[in-house]
Parts: C-alpha cells; structure tokens; sequence
C-alpha cells in the first residue's frame, strides 16, 4: 500500500485543553456572529433607516464577515443570504429567488461550460503553444510571451483555467533547462509572468473573471444600466496593455536572468505541439463556435443578451458532441455559481432597502471626499482587499455601496462598477490571492516574499494606471467622474 | 529464592512461573479445561497457552507444551475440581481460564479461528500476515513468532469474523494487531490498515499495534489516525550488542537510534501511557535494563518487561527471581518519577509490568481504579468514545494549519 491511499494527515500535539479552544474557535465564532445579528436587529432603529432597512443591514453584515472569514464556503454564504432575506422580511421570496436566475449567473455558467470545452479538447494547450512558440528567441522574448500569451487567452476563458493549463508547459520549459528551486531568478520569472499575464489579462472582457458579469448584473439591478461586452473591452484594455508592460519591466528588473540559452525550452514547446499532432475536429469546431460566440458578445451582446449567447454556443457544443456532460459536471465550479446567485440578491436587497445609501452617507459622505480621492479609496480597498479575500466578495460587499455613494459624487455608477471590479481581479501579492498566484507557488521555485515585493509594487501601479486612465481616457467614452 | 517462599507473594510466583515453567500432573492433565487446550495445541499444530490466575487476580500465561517437561519447579494439580499449584513444600489455590470456545470454531473460509487469534486474558492477538522484511534477508529476530506462521495473510473477513467471535463470547475487550517490517517508508504499519478500519467500523474496541518505526515520523501520525489506540516498537533489549544478536534485522534495517526517536515522537502523539516497548528481563544484565527503563521513560514510553522463559530449569540465565524482582519496583518508580500511568497496558498480562510492582516492595498499584473501569462493560465503552474524541480533535489534514 503506498502513502498516497493512506490520507496525508498531521496530528495535533499541542496540550489538549489548546486543541479544544482552538477547535471551538469555530463555535465561538457563529455564536459571536448570531449575537451581532441579534444586536443590529434589536437596536433602536438608526435616523436613515427604515426596520426592514436595519434587518438588511444585520444580514450583509453577517455576510460580509463569513465571506471575509470564509468560516462557510462562500457559495454557502449565498445561499444564507438568500434564504436570509426573506425569512427576515427585507423581501418577498419569489422575488429573492427570481433573483438567483438573473441572465449574469447563466452568463458565467455558460462561460465555465466553454472554457471547459477548450481545454478538455486540447484547444486552449494548442493555442497558448502556438503563440508561445513564437516567443523563444531569447529569455527576455520568452519571459514576454509567458506574460502576453495568458493574458490574451484570459480575454477568453476564466484566468484560473489559463493558469492551470499553463503551468505543466512552463513546469517542463523549467525542466528542460535544469534550473533548480531557490537559485535560479529566470524560473521565478517564467512562473510569474504566467500567473501576473493571467490575472491581468482576466479584467479585460467578461470572460476572465465571473467577477465582472456579476458586477454588471448589481449594477442592472440597482440602477438599471448596463455595460456592453465591447463597452467594457475599449474602456479595461488600455489599463491592461500598461499593466502587462509596467509587470513586464518589473519581473525583468527584480530577476535578472541567468541564463541566455533557451534553445532547450523552445524544443519542448515544439515537441509539445508535435504531440498534439493535427488539431482535431472537434478542435475546429470549438474554436469555430468560441469565435461566432466572440463576435456576437462583441457585435449583438446588448441586444441580444451575453447570456442569451453564451447558453446557445454551450447547446451547439451539446448538438455536436463536442463535449459530454460529465466533462462539464467535473469542471464547472458550481459552487462559484451558487455564490453568484446570491451575491445579487444580497446586493439588490442592500440597494432597495437603502442600507448601501445610509452606510455611504454615514462614511464615505460625511468625510468631505473629492469624487477623485472616493475613487482612490475605492480603488485601493478593491486591490488590497481581494489580496485576501475572494474577488467575488469584493464585488459583492463593496459595490452596492460603492454605487449609492457615486450618487452623491456625481460619479457615473458604470466607472463606480468599473473602479470595483477591475481592481478586485488584480491580486498579486499573495499565493492565496488568486489561484493563477497560488499555481505558480506551488512550483516551489517561487517564495512568497518574492511575490510580496513585486506585488506590493504592481499594486500600487495598477492603483495609479486605473486612476489616471480613468481621469484622462474615460472621460473620452463619456465615462466620467 | 525457594519456590515455597515465592509461591506465597503473587507477583513473584508469576514472575517464577514465567521464569521457570511448571509442570502439570497427571490429574490435572485429565481435566476438560486442559486436556482441551493439548488436544487443540496438537489439532492446529501451535502451542496454545494456559492463563492460570493467581490469587489477587494476577494473570499468568503459560505455554502447555513447557508444562509437559519435568524439569520444573512447581507443578499444577487438581482434586475436586479446584486446582494448585504447589512448590516444594507449599501450595496455592489456582483457577484455570478455560480455553475460548471461539478457538473451536471456523471462519466463513475454513480456517480455524485458533489459528488467527489468541486471547489472553481480555486481550486478542492476532498476526494478519506473516510478511517480514527481516525473515526475508535472514535477519528474523530470535523469538519472533511471524517466523513460524508461514503461509498466507489472513483476509480482512476472516480476521473480522475472529474478532467477532471472540467479542460475542466476552473474551476480547482489547485487540492487539501484530505486523512485521516491509522496505517500505511506513515501516510495515500501511499492511493493517484495512484490518483496523474494519475493526474500528465493526466493534467499539481499543485496538494496540506492535510493528517496526516508520521511516519517517509523518507515519507515525498515519498510524494515529488510522484508529491505533496503543504502539509498541519493541527494543526489546538496551544494551545494543545484545539487541543487534537478538534482532538483527532491527539493528541494521531500522537502527537502534531511529527506534527511540520514533518512541519519543509517538509518546507526544498517542495518548500518555499509550506507547510501549518491551524489553526482555533476563538477555541483558540487570543494570542495563535499568538503564533502558528509566531511558524510555524519560521519552514518555511505558517499559513493558517480558521475562526470559528458561528452555530447562538448569539453564544459565542473567538473573533469577532474586536479581529480576527489583526490576519491577524500579520500573513502578520510573513511571511515578515521569508521570507516566500505565493503564493503558493493563492488558499486557504476557509481561509483568508497573502494575505489579507493589508486589516487589513498591506502593499500591498504578492506575487501578482506572483498570477496573476500563475492565467493565461500560468502561470499555466510554475508554473507547474517548479515544475516539481525542482522534478527531488532533488529526487533520496535513495541509491544515495548527497553531
């Protein structure tokens, strides 16, 4: 029998009485949460809120903190939240359900269901070698590839996917070269650029992240506009060619490469792709239905719904068997589409009630901000907080009230929604930030004060490049602030 | 010391007996509870044992097959359906255990269950597989009883269907696993894991394991986890030219030193008291024995002390009763000096051990009110439920954070 049938276990030998309390932790938690709800809700109603509006108040809240905490899985929050809302009275139930089916959720759903087709095809490996080929003059060259390749792929499928499908690539690259963990700063570059490409590239469109159509769908359901798949793409790509550029230089900066020779590398990426042999034709037939897909989000998606397009490409891929449904069952992430659900109904119960509207004026409002530095605090938050937290909880905590603070800014809520949502898919520092950070960790070439340094740096840049673009580009697309 | 001054003090006459035999007369020979267990010895072609308690319920176990020589100081007999056993001049009232009955029963597969499990005393022992590295390089240590049972591993059924029957017949409140060593990292312990979650998922009973330290201490964990209650790797001697002649295969394949650093690891994983090595009274001088006891001690480990049966009476050996018996009030203080309570091995009756240490001068015995407990119905049951919380409150997963 070898170790890996026997469960990878630890024990605790700390004295029992310490195991206990820290196991009970848990316990001590929930129960300090429920007595916060309790008190929010039985305290004298607030000037500015109504009782329905304080019984809101007392779900986000709880919401908020087991989203941060993670002492439930997030989807599980959701499904609270949910279930919260009307048992408490802040909305009727049928509508708090209608909630859940709102065209963003089928909008990600469908995205997931893609994205699977194209990797369990071979399209997405076929596709990243095909460009990445085209990289392997030198070091530096190969270094820009590893970062543009993802990013251009995460226009089109989920970051974390493009990350996961890189890594056995960039793993053999480093294979093949012989570079060993802890001394070789070129390595450490390769798995960065792979994950920083990705994760930059994931703002760009809706495809990236689910982050974003779930941002488009609060924004719908408080304020009733919209930001088109073409609208979103002009105003988010700038920011991401600076970025790509700005963590280009900066990886070549703080890892200066060793090695010159990567003649080695390029011949695996060929033997790769001679392994792949001919693209198949359920291979054409993917690419040929993501590209009609592309096109329509591009050219109809307002009109016809992102939704609409997406759940047709995922039939025609089903019409074709291009895909078997128990590929898609043990891809999809279906708990992220649960949590979406709720997201949106917690948002449109924060912003119907007036809680996001009383909580901005009783913060944000009462501080004498500039619309400038509210956008830079919202900015900075958006980055720093999804360092540490799910990028889906940012959006879900920090927009509805985000929104009704723009009100009083005489900020457009479509760059409130933006000035959210971008910054929340932007986590560099930490391995748990994203799972395209967590990926590249665990090559074991990367430390993670390694990843702090450079993080730290490309935080604060992507803070400052989101600003000015905003200020001075934005305005240009009749995005203002 | 003569046998009519031993036989008046329990704990001396157990540790005579287990020194020097007995033999058995011919009356007692005649009686069902003996005459049983010869005819099963010779039907299953093993020695089976005699457990014959002493009074003050003290438990001793004796091969029948050492009781057939002469040569032996005190000897067993039977008049009106009581037994003695008399040494020189004179004699103490004995009872026989009788044989388990679930010894004369089969398994679903034919196989005489006497032949997977031996009780002794509350205790089933059972030997899944026969698989030794050390048997196989030639280095099998000198009393091993693998050895002997050459054939094939018993099933996970037919070890069940053992222990069920031994528990429906009230005759197995522990079970105690026994496994050879594999050239493998976990040392031997990953061949009885499907056997202890069978067990575990059956019947609520502490389950103690004698195998080999893994290599790495990661598997001593697994080994914990797995629903193990009691470990013993077993130095059996201290002096380490005695322990390469006694066990080879231990000495080169795993080392000396490897085998207290996994006690000492273990000691902090099982409960206190709940990780044991033997160490064989009688191989090595007396003073190193003492040394290995307060050396394991100190590591948190319970010294358990098999004693050296003597082949004949005549045979040289490092000690008799007269220089072993202060072993045992010294193994009694080293466990009060290190907090250490041997409860846990209460049920180790093959060798004396700190619970009879008051019989060689020291205080009352250790833990007893917590043996009687564990040797009741309900004790058993509550002993195990414990066990089973502290598991579940210290084992995670490896990739969890502690602290």
């Amino acid at each position: 029998m070898n170790r890996s049938k026997t469960a990878r276990v630890k024990v605790d030998a700390r004295p029992l009485s310490i195991v206990v309390l820290s196991r009970s932790a848990r316990i001590f938690a929930f129960v300090a949460i429920a007595l916060l709800f309790w008190a929010i809700v039985s305290w004298p109603t607030p000037k500015g809120l109504t009782p329905t509006g304080q019984k809101a108040l007392a779900i986000f809240v709880v919401s908020l903190i087991l989203w941060v905490s993670q002492l439930l899985p997030l989807a599980i929050t959701s499904l609270f939240a949910i279930v919260a809302l009307p048992m408490m009275g802040v909305m009727d139930k049928a509508k708090a359900y209608s909630l859940f089916g709102n065209e963003a959720v089928f909008f990600i759903m469908g995205a997931f269901i893609l994205a699977a087709a194209m990797v369990k095809s071979g399209l997405s490996s076929r596709v990243a070698l095909f460009f990445l080929k085209r990289f392997g003059g030198g070091a530096k060259q190969l270094i820009l590839g590893l970062l543009l390749v993802p990013a251009f792929m995460a226009f089109w499928m989920p970051e974390h996917a493009v990350a996961a499908m890189l890594f056995p690539i960039t793993l053999e690259i480093i294979h093949s070269l012989e570079l060993r963990p802890g001394q070789s700063a070129f390595a450490k570059s390769v798995f960065l650029a792979a994950a920083y490409g990705a994760i930059v590239g994931g703002v760009a469109t809706f495809l990236g992240g689910a982050r974003n159509p779930l941002a488009i769908a609060i924004l719908r359901q408080t304020t009733g506009q919209s930001i088109g798949f073409l609208e979103w793409m002009v105003a988010v790509v700038p920011t991401v060619l600076i970025l790509l550029a700005i963590a280009y230089f900066l990886i070549l900066y703080f890892f200066k490469s060793e090695i010159t020779d990567i003649s080695r590398a390029s011949a695996v990426l060929e033997a790769r792709i001679k392994e792949l042999g001919k693209p198949k034709l359920e291979e054409r037939l993917i690419g040929l239905i993501m590209l009609i897909a592309i096109v329509c989000w591009i050219t109809i998606g307002k009109t016809v719904g992102l939704a609409n397009i997406a759940i047709t490409a995922v039939v025609l891929m089903f019409v074709f068997k291009l895909v078997t449904w128990k590929d898609i069952e043990d891809y999809v992430n279906w708990g992220v589409i649960l949590m979406y659900g709720g997201a949106i109904a917690l948002g449109y119960g924060v912003a119907s009630t007036n809680v996001a509207a009383w909580v901005a004026k009783s913060t944000v409002l009462s501080w004498s901000l500039t619309p400038l530095m509210l956008m830079t605090i919202i900015v900075a938050l958006s980055i720093f907080l999804t360092e540490g937290i799910s990028n889906v909880a940012v959006v879900a905590i920090l927009l509805p009230l985000g929104i009704s603070a723009a009100g009083s800014f005489g900020i457009d809520p479509k760059v409130m929604t933006l000035a959210v949502a971008v910054p929340s898919g932007l986590a560099y520092m930490l391995p748990m930030g994203t799972p395209a950070n967590a990926i590249a960790f665990s090559s074991g070439f990367i430390k993670v004060k390694d990843m702090v340094k450079i993080g730290f740096i490309l935080n604060v840049s992507s803070i400052i490049v989101f600003i000015v673009i905003a200020k001075v580009y934005w305005p240009l697309l009749g995005l203002k602030f | 010391m003569s046998a009519s001054t031993t036989i008046k003090n329990p704990g001396l006459l157990k540790l005579d007996l287990t020194i020097r035999g007995m033999k058995i007369s011919r009356d007692a020979l005649a009686t069902p509870e003996i005459s049983r267990t010869l005819r099963l010895s010779q039907e299953i072609g093993a020695a089976l044992e005699l457990d014959i308690v002493l009074p003050e319920n003290v438990m001793v176990n004796i091969p029948i097959r050492e009781c057939l020589a002469e040569d032996r100081p005190y000897t067993l007999t039977e008049k009106d359906g009581r037994f003695f056993i008399i040494g020189g001049d004179a004699k103490t009232e004995v009872w026989v255990a009788p044989l388990a009955g679930f010894y004369e029963k089969k398994t679903s597969t034919g196989v005489s269950m006497a032949k997977i499990g031996r009780t002794y005393a509350g205790y089933l022992a059972i030997s899944p597989t026969p698989v030794c590295e050390f048997i196989f390089q030639e280095l099998a240590c000198r009393y091993c009883d693998l050895e002997a049972k050459k054939g094939r591993a018993w099933s996970v059924e037919e070890v069940v269907e053992t222990v069920e029957a031994a528990v429906a017949e009230g005759v197995a409140e522990y079970i105690c696993l026994n496994v050879g060593y594999t050239d493998s990292p976990d040392g031997g312990i990953a061949l009885l894991e499907p056997y202890i979650k069978a067990i575990k998922h059956r019947f609520d009973l502490l389950v103690c394991v004698q195998a080999q330290p893994p290599t790495s201490d990661e598997w001593i964990d697994a080994t914990y986890a797995m629903g193990i209650d009691s470990i013993a790797y077993n130095l059996e001697a201290y002096d380490p030219d005695v322990f390469e002649g006694i066990a080879p295969g231990k000495m080169r394949l795993i080392g000396r030193d490897r085998y207290f650093e996994a006690l000492k690891y273990a000691a902090k994983i099982f409960p206190s008291g709940a990780v044991v090595s033997n160490l064989i009274v009688g191989l090595e001088s007396i003073a190193s024995t003492l040394k290995g006891i307060d050396m394991l001690a100190a590591l948190g480990v319970i010294p358990t002390l098999p004693v050296y049966r003597l082949a004949t009476d005549s045979e040289e050996t490092m000690g008799r009763v007269e220089a072993m018996a202060p072993v045992f009030l010294h193994l009694q203080n080293a466990l009060k000096r290190n907090k250490l309570s041997p409860t846990w091995i209460s049920h180790f009756n093959l060798a004396l051990n700190a619970i009879d240490g008051h019989y060689f001068g020291g205080e009352a015995p250790l833990g007893q009110r917590w043996q009687k407990v564990l040797k009741s119905k309900h004790g058993g049951r509550i002993a195990h439920s414990i066990s089973n919380v502290r598991r579940r409150l210290r084992v995670r997963p490896a990739d969890d954070e502690v602290g």
